[in-house]
């Protein structure tokens, strides 16, 4: 059964691109356009993987994640920080918050599919 | 005593204030009411503290206190409030009267622009880099999208198109990504985190990654060291970054012939050479390799446009490390760049760091409190748990402690086995204060981890000039 992946991201157009390419791949896609939309769909159907946008307005990339990693019923799913953020030295932090990688923006989709593998038999 | 220099005190563009610091402001001139908008006839209800914004105020009642004790004068630092409100952050110094010597005076000017400027300037780069990113990630995944054929197949003419367009989104990021990386580097922003590294690993491991490209264009690269290890502190992430950047100019222009890396320890150096058998560069354009914005040998070969920016970071890159660069280069035959790091022993690394930090505090008049984090029992840690994994612990508790650090000046530096954090401007008793919310934070973060010998972190707090008067004392106080 083809893996499903919760798309965390605000940028509308970043949104259909992903889940286009990801669809395409074989992957099952489910988007949410906020933090907290995404913690809503996480718990109600847990995906196999989450990438996870860091700025959004409202509640932000890191703070999903640690609510993420907070809650029992979704804290084993691998999540990858997805970020256009500079300060590339906050990839220590998201580890720390339990965060499996960190792909940049712009990325390339070899970069996209062989962190995704990776986190996803990681956790397996 | 302000009457015999009434005219300095009415005049002075500083804001000047008089006070007990536990009790009353007795005077303050024409430029402290301007700014803080208060009347002469307030001050009769108002203390010392209350203007004050909560957030400073026990650091400032701590220095007030400190310069009624021994009368030295020291750096102020403080937001006031307004009488409408406003914040406004000074700096200066406060001294004690001589008499009588319960009253002391604050000389201070606003510099609530300058903090201003600076935190929009920061702001204004990362919000830049990111709205830039933002659209390029759109541009570059929807031309690859096409590319790939996830939109239906397309014909081969449009598919070239579409890979240069794709090329040049990869440079314009790569150029936003070093102009960042410049930008950085030229205020002085850029931070080492220095670690016990063998630079001949690290090498051979950029050197490896390079191999397929080479291959490619039936190059020969290799590595020529005569030892297996050659150990050096230093922050790894950047020098891998300097590697990069060198390998990847060697490749592109080279068409035949090889790429070699040769590593020498020296006595106080570890000279490390890239040398390539390339077109090279006329001598007229090198003298400007180091400059920005500088390319040369524009015909193009195959691979990816630079930006001109990549030299320009790896010299700075070294000379961070306080080491040089150097190229050499003759047409037709070759280029070699050559760095140099010095020699680092954890020793010289922590009396680097700290030497560095207590001259600046001297400079300033300032007291510098340094807190000391080491693993109890490191021997049986060690042959228990593997050098690896303790050497991940301490780099994981230093990661916390620089995340909770709350002060920019604050820093935290870490080798095998011991953690240093350098407060600057912190007298003995605030530092204890930290020491306290910093332990719980690490017990907190040790009992997480459950290893079993259970980690056990000893710590103490140094404090200069009070306690330890010089640099070799307190590396003495750490290593004993």
């Amino acid at each position: 059964m083809a893996e499903k992946i919760l798309v965390v991201d605000d940028e509308p157009h970043i949104l259909s691109m992903v889940s286009r390419r990801l669809s395409a791949h074989g992957y099952e896609v489910i988007v949410a356009s906020s933090g907290e939309e995404g913690i809503r769909k996480a718990e109600k159907d847990p995906p196999d993987l989450i990438l996870l946008d860091q700025v959004m307005p409202g509640m932000q990339g890191d703070e999903v994640l640690s609510l993420v990693k907070k809650n029992p019923a979704i804290k084993k799913i691998p999540v990858i920080m997805f970020t256009a953020d500079v300060k590339k030295v906050r990839i220590g932090e998201y580890q720390l918050l339990g965060a499996a990688d960190c792909l940049f923006k712009p990325f390339t989709p070899e970069d996209l599919f062989s962190k995704m593998e990776k986190a996803l038999g990681k956790s397996s | 005593m302000h009457q015999k220099c009434g005219s300095f005190f009415e005049w002075s563009h500083d804001m000047i204030q008089i006070f007990k610091p536990k009790d009353k402001i007795l005077e303050v001139n024409p430029a402290w009411r301007q700014a803080l908008e208060y009347s002469e006839d307030d001050l009769a209800a108002l203390s010392a503290l209350q203007l004050i914004h909560s957030r400073d105020k026990k650091e400032c009642q701590e220095v007030f206190n400190a310069v009624l004790n021994d009368g030295k004068p020291r750096k102020w630092f403080a937001t006031f409030l307004s009488k409408t409100g406003r914040e406004i952050i000074t700096e200066g110094t406060v001294g004690r009267w001589v008499d009588p010597s319960n009253v002391l005076f604050g000389i201070f000017h606003d510099v609530t622009k300058r903090k201003e400027y600076e935190a929009l300037k920061d702001e204004f780069i990362s919000t830049v880099s990111h709205e830039l990113r933002t659209p390029l990630t759109v541009i570059r995944e929807g031309i690859a999208q096409m590319q790939d054929g996830l939109l239906g197949e397309i014909p081969g003419e449009q598919k070239e198109l579409l890979h240069v367009v794709i090329q040049n989104a990869d440079r314009l990021s790569r150029i936003i990504e070093e102009l960042l990386d410049v930008s950085k580097l030229e205020a002085g922003h850029v931070r080492l985190h220095r670690s016990l590294c063998n630079m001949v690993e690290v090498v051979r491991d950029v050197v490896e990654g390079f191999k397929p490209v080479a291959q490619s264009k039936h190059l020969d690269i290799q590595t020529e060291c005569g030892k297996e290890k050659i150990e050096i502190y230093i922050d790894r992430e950047k020098i891998v970054q300097v590697l990069d950047h060198l390998l990847n100019n060697a490749l592109k222009f080279t068409q035949q012939g090889n790429v070699k890396v040769g590593i020498r320890e020296m006595s106080d150096f570890v000279e490390c050479k890239v040398v390539d058998t390339g077109k090279g560069i006329p001598p007229k354009d090198l003298t400007r390799a180091f400059d920005k914005f500088s390319q040369f040998e524009r015909e193009m070969g195959p691979g990816d446009r630079g930006t001109g920016l990549g030299l320009p970071i790896c010299k700075k890159l070294i000379e961070l490390h306080h080491g040089r660069m150097m190229i050499d280069s003759s047409p037709m035959k070759g280029t070699s760049v050559t760095f140099l790091l010095p020699k680092y022993v954890q020793r010289d690394f922590f009396r680097d760091a700290i030497g560095q930090v207590m001259k600046k505090c001297q400079k300033e008049g300032q007291s510098l409190s340094i807190i000391i984090f080491d693993l109890v029992d490191f021997d049986t840690l060690k042959k228990s748990l593997g050098l690896r994994k303790v050497e991940r612990i301490v780099m994981r508790m230093e990661h916390l402690i620089n995340k909770s650090l709350r002060r920019t000046a604050d820093i935290a530096i870490k080798d095998t086995k011991a953690i240093l954090v350098l407060l600057p401007d912190t007298y003995k008793e605030s530092a204890y204060v930290v020491l306290g919310r910093l332990s719980q934070l690490l017990e907190s973060y040790l009992a997480r981890e459950r290893k079993s010998p259970k980690i056990e972190i000893h710590s103490s707090v140094a404090c200069f000039p009070d306690e330890v008067s010089d640099l070799e004392k307190i590396l003495k106080k750490i290593y004993e």
